[in-house]
C-alpha cells in the first residue's frame, strides 16, 4: 500500500514542480497563478471590499483612476480596485468549488466504469456522452435562470456540467490499468475491488486527474464569467464576470471608463490562460508519450 | 458626417484577399486597449444614412400586450396611443382637445359628447357610436381593467341619435374618462365574454387612430403604418417602428449613427455624454413618472411573500432607512428629484410634499427606534434584527436587469438597510419575468420589488388610483387594499370644487405615504434624445417629448433634409 502512495508524497509533487519550473510554459503559468492567487488572497485583506461604501454624490460616479481611488470607481462610486481584489477571491473561489465537484463526479465516474467494465461502463459512459454533447452553457443559462442568482447554485450548475471529460480521460487510463498483471495479483491475494480500486489504480490515475482538474478550472472559471457577465451572477458577491455585466449595462463602454472593464477582462484573460498553461505543461510531464518533447 | 467615398480609401478596400496574418492584425487591433470604444464609433461612421420616413424610435424594454383592456406597460400604452382612438386626447399643451369626440359637455351627472362622423375602422367598417356604447358599458357594468378607476360611478352609457353619447355617473366628475380610455371596435369584441376579454391578446388589433398596426417580434420590434383614411391632419411620417435596445451604449450609439431617431430613455450615466454630441438634442424635461420601491402585502392564500411585510412597522423603518438624496445622486447621476408622495411636483397644488417630523427619508436612528420599539430588538451574529420567535428581518428585492437605474438603486437600499438591521437579497429578472412574477395575483412570490409609474392623463387621478383594492388584479402592484383609501378617492373623483378636492389629493398621498406600501424614491426627469438629421419640429412637453399622455409630436414632427 505505501508503495503505491508514493506517487503523490510531497517528494513526488516536488518533482513535478521542478519539471514545471524546466518548462517554459509552465514556468509562465506558475508565475501567472502565484501573482493571481496573491490578489485574490492577499490583496482582498489589506484592501477590503465594501460595497456599502458609495459615493456622495453625482460627480463621484465613474471617475477616472485617482489618488484616493487608483484605478477609478464604478457606477456607485465605489473603488474599483478593491473591487477588482475582492472580485478575484470570488471568481478563483466559484472555479475552484466548481472543479472539486466536477473532479469528484467526473473521476469516480471514471474510475468505477473503467474498473467494472461491462453493462456498469455502458450505462455510466451513456450518461457521460448525453452531458458531453449536452450543450453546457445555454443549459447554465437555463438552470441559472430557474434556481436563482446564488453563488452556490452558481457553483453547482457549472460543477455538475463540466465532468464529462474528466469522466472520459479517467475510464480510459482505468481500462488500461485493469488489464495490468497486479490487479489479477492483488485479487488472488484476497483484495477486494474497492480495495484495488483505492490503493492501486486511483494512485495511477491521480497524475491525469490533477492534470486535468488544472485545465477544467480555467473552464470554469470562464463559465462562471459568462453566467455572470449576462446577468445571472450572484448581485451581492461581485467576481470579475459581475464587474463585466455591471459596467456593461451602465455604460461604462460608451462612456470609455476603461478602468472598470479593463482589469476584471484582463484577470479572466490571465488567470485562464495560467491554469491553461500549467494544465498543459503538467500534462505533458506525466503523459509519457510527450516525454522528451520538452 | 462622412460622405461613401472616404471609405474606399481605407487601407482594407486595397486588400481583397485576407490572409490569417491581416485577419489577426484586424483583430488585435479591434480588440487592442482603446478599441471598444473607437470601434463603435468607426462602425458607426460607416453607416450609410438612409433617409425613412419611418419614425424610428429605440427604447429598453418590450409592450406587453395589445389589449387596451389590461395593458399595463407604459410601452403598451405608447403603441396603443397611435392605433385606438379616444374621445378626447390631449394636446402638446397637455390639454383636452377634440378626438373621436368634437365636443364634450359636463353637466350634473352627466357627460355629453358629441361625436366625429366619417370615421372607419382600420379593416373598413363603419364607425359609429355602437362602438362608443360598447367600450364604455364593457367597462362601466363589469368594473373592467386598467380603466375601470375612471369609471367607479358609472350608472349608464346611450346614444340618444348617432351623433351624440350620454355617460351618466352616481356623481359630478371631476375628470373626463373621454381623455384615457381607448375605444374599441364592436364588430371584434362584442361576441367575448368578459373573462375572454381579460385574456385576448388581441394580436392584430383593429383601431380608427392615425396608425394601423404593422408587425410584431417579441422583445424585439413594432412597427405600425400610416391610415390614410384618418380623420384628422395626415401625420408626414408613413409608420413608426418602436426597436429594443438592452444595452445602454448600443441605444447611445444607434441614436448618434441615425439608426434611432428618438429614444424616451436615456440612461442618466449615457446622458451628459450625449448632450455633448452634436448630432444629437438630449432633453431633460419634468415628468409625472416616479421609480419606487414597492412591498407585497398581498393578503391572498398563496402568496409566498414574507408575511413580516404586512408590518407597517417594519415598512416604515425601511422608509427611514431609505437615503433618497443618495439615490438620487448616485443612481441617477443627479438627473432626478429626491421624491415622497405618489404624486410629482408637475401636478402643481395636488402635490403633497412632507415636511418636518412627517419627513419618512434618510434617518436611521429613527429606523432603529421603531425597530427596537416593534419588538424586533434581537440581533443575530451578522448584526440582521430578528422576530421573537428568532426569524431574520430578511426579505428579497427584485427588479429588472436591464433597468440600470432600478438595480443601482435596490443595491443602495441594500447597503442602508443593512445599516439599520434588516438584510435585503437582490435579484435581478428579466422585464417579462418581472411584470409576471409582480402582477401573479395568485401567487406572488416576491417580497419587494424597484419600478417605476408613468401617469397616464394630466390629473391625480391616475397615480392615485393605482393602489386601489379595485385595481388589484389591474395597475396595483403590490396588492394594497384600505378601505379609507378608497373612500377618499371616489370622493375626490366627485369633488367639482378645486380647493376643496386637493384637501381630499392631500389627504389621501399623506396616508399613503405613511403606510410606506410604496417608497416612492425619486421624481423622474424624463432624459430624451433625437438624432438632428432625422426629424425636425419635436416638441419639448412636461412628461416627455414621446412616451407621454400626449401622442401630438408623433403625428406633427417634419421630416428633415
Amino acid at each position: 500500500m505505501s508503495r503505491k502512495d508514493a506517487t503523490l508524497t510531497t517528494h513526488g509533487f516536488k518533482y513535478f514542480l521542478r519539471k514545471l519550473w524546466r518548462d517554459p510554459m509552465g514556468r509562465w503559468g506558475l508565475l501567472i497563478l502565484l501573482i493571481t492567487s496573491f490578489v485574490a488572497v492577499i490583496c482582498p485583506i489589506f484592501f477590503p471590499f465594501d460595497p456599502s461604501k458609495v459615493g456622495v454624490d453625482a460627480s463621484s460616479i465613474l471617475t477616472g483612476p485617482s489618488q484616493t481611488h487608483w484605478l477609478g470607481s464604478d457606477e456607485l462610486g465605489r473603488d474599483v480596485l478593491r473591487q477588482f481584489f475582492s472580485g478575484a477571491r470570488i471568481s478563483l473561489f466559484v472555479g475552484i468549488m466548481a472543479t472539486i465537484i466536477s473532479t469528484i463526479v467526473g473521476s469516480g465516474i471514471g474510475v468505477f466504469a473503467g474498473y467494472y467494465m461491462g453493462r456498469l461502463d455502458g450505462f455510466l459512459m451513456r450518461i457521460t456522452d448525453f452531458f458531453l454533447v449536452v450543450p453546457a452553457l445555454p443549459l447554465m443559462i437555463a438552470l441559472g435562470a430557474i434556481f436563482g442568482q446564488n453563488i452556490t447554485v452558481i457553483i453547482m450548475v457549472i460543477g455538475f456540467l463540466s465532468w464529462p471529460r474528466t469522466a472520459r480521460i479517467v475510464r480510459s487510463q482505468t481500462l488500461s490499468l485493469r488489464q495490468r498483471q497486479f490487479v489479477p495479483r492483488a485479487k488472488s491475494l484476497g483484495s477486494t475491488n474497492l480495495r484495488i480500486i483505492r490503493t492501486h489504480i486511483t494512485p495511477h490515475v491521480m497524475p491525469l486527474i490533477v492534470a486535468n482538474t488544472i485545465l477544467v478550472v480555467a473552464g470554469c472559471i470562464l463559465s462562471e464569467a459568462t453566467l455572470s457577465f449576462i446577468g445571472l451572477g450572484d448581485p451581492d458577491r461581485i467576481s470579475w464576470g459581475t464587474m463585466l455585466h455591471f459596467s456593461f449595462v451602465s455604460g461604462a463602454i460608451g462612456r470609455g471608463a476603461w478602468w472598470y472593464f479593463l482589469p476584471p477582462g484582463f484577470g479572466i484573460l490571465f488567470i485562464v490562460l495560467g491554469f491553461t498553461l500549467v494544465g498543459h505543461s503538467f500534462e505533458k510531464i506525466t503523459n509519457p508519450r510527450h516525454r522528451g518533447e520538452s | 458626417m462622412v460622405s461613401i467615398e472616404s471609405s474606399s480609401n481605407q487601407p482594407e478596400a486595397q486588400h481583397p484577399v485576407f490572409n490569417r496574418r491581416t485577419f489577426l492584425q484586424a483583430a488585435l487591433a479591434t480588440t487592442a486597449v482603446v478599441g471598444v470604444g473607437s470601434f463603435l464609433t468607426a462602425c458607426g461612421v460607416k453607416t450609410q444614412k438612409v433617409v425613412s420616413k419611418l419614425i424610428r424610435v429605440g427604447w429598453k424594454a418590450d409592450m406587453d400586450t395589445f389589449n387596451p383592456f389590461t395593458t399595463v406597460t407604459t410601452e403598451g400604452v405608447e403603441i396603443q396611443s397611435m392605433i385606438y382612438d379616444k374621445l378626447l386626447d390631449y394636446g402638446l399643451d397637455l390639454q383636452s382637445e377634440p378626438s373621436l369626440a368634437t365636443k364634450s359637455v359636463s353637466a350634473g351627472n352627466t357627460i355629453t359628447y358629441t361625436i366625429r362622423d366619417g370615421v372607419t375602422w382600420h379593416d373598413g367598417t363603419p364607425f359609429s357610436v355602437k362602438d362608443i356604447v360598447y367600450t364604455y358599458e364593457t367597462i362601466g357594468k363589469n368594473q373592467l381593467g386598467i380603466n375601470a378607476q375612471f369609471l367607479a360611478d358609472y350608472v349608464s352609457v346611450s346614444a340618444p341619435d348617432d351623433k351624440t353619447v350620454v355617460l351618466t355617473f352616481t356623481r359630478p366628475q371631476a375628470f373626463d374618462p373621454g381623455l384615457v380610455i381607448p375605444i374599441v371596435p364592436a364588430h371584434i369584441w362584442s361576441t367575448k365574454s368578459t373573462d375572454e376579454i381579460s385574456k385576448f391578446d388581441n394580436l392584430a388589433p383593429i383601431g380608427t387612430g392615425p396608425f394601423a398596426f404593422g408587425t410584431r417580434k417579441q422583445g424585439q420590434i413594432v412597427t405600425v403604418t400610416r391610415n390614410d383614411k384618418w380623420w384628422g391632419t395626415a401625420p408626414e411620417a408613413s409608420g413608426i417602428s418602436w426597436a429594443i435596445y438592452s444595452n445602454d451604449d448600443l441605444l447611445a450609439q444607434a441614436l448618434k449613427n441615425g439608426e434611432v431617431d428618438i429614444t424616451p430613455n436615456v440612461p442618466p450615466t449615457v446622458f451628459d455624454g450625449l448632450k455633448k454630441d452634436s448630432a444629437v438634442t438630449a432633453v431633460e424635461l419634468d415628468s409625472f413618472s416616479f421609480h419606487h420601491i414597492g412591498m407585497n402585502v398581498s393578503k391572498v392564500k398563496g402568496s409566498t411573500g414574507n408575511p413580516l411585510m404586512h408590518d407597517r412597522a417594519i415598512r416604515q423603518a425601511l422608509g427611514y432607512a431609505l437615503d433618497r438624496n443618495q439615490i438620487v445622486q448616485i443612481a441617477y447621476a443627479g438627473h432626478a428629484l429626491p421624491a415622497g408622495s405618489i404624486l410629482t411636483p408637475n401636478f402643481g397644488d395636488y402635490y403633497y410634499e412632507p415636511k418636518g417630523d412627517a419627513v419618512i427619508d434618510n434617518n436611521p436612528a429613527k429606523a432603529n427606534a421603531i425597530l427596537d420599539a416593534a419588538g424586533y430588538s434581537a440581533k443575530g451574529s451578522d448584526g440582521i434584527r430578528k422576530t421573537k420567535d428568532g426569524k431574520s428581518l430578511s426579505f428579497r428585492v427584485i427588479c429588472t436587469a436591464t433597468t440600470s437605474v432600478d438595480v443601482r438603486t435596490a443595491q443602495l437600499f441594500q447597503a442602508t438597510a443593512e445599516k439599520v438591521g434588516i438584510k435585503l437579497t437582490l435579484t435581478t429578472v428579466d422585464s417579462d419575468t418581472m411584470a409576471s412574477a409582480v402582477y401573479n395575483l395568485e401567487n406572488p412570490d416576491w417580497d419587494i420589488f424597484v419600478w417605476g409609474w408613468d401617469s397616464g392623463v394630466n390629473d391625480p387621478s391616475y397615480l392615485l388610483g393605482v393602489p386601489l383594492t379595485s385595481q388589484i388584479g389591474g395597475n396595483n402592484d403590490v396588492f394594497y387594499s384600505n378601505p379609507v383609501y378608497d373612500d377618499l378617492f371616489t370622493k375626490q373623483s366627485a369633488e367639482l370644487d378645486h380647493t376643496k378636492r386637493v384637501a381630499i389629493v392631500q389627504e389621501m398621498q399623506k396616508l399613503f405615504y405613511e403606510d410606506c406600501v410604496y417608497l416612492v424614491a425619486v421624481y423622474l426627469k424624463k432624459l430624451q434624445a433625437y438624432n438632428n438629421s432625422g426629424w425636425t419640429g419635436w416638441t419639448n412637453v412636461a412628461g416627455g417629448i414621446i412616451f407621454n399622455f400626449t401622442r401630438d409630436n408623433y403625428l406633427k414632427v417634419k421630416a428633415g433634409k
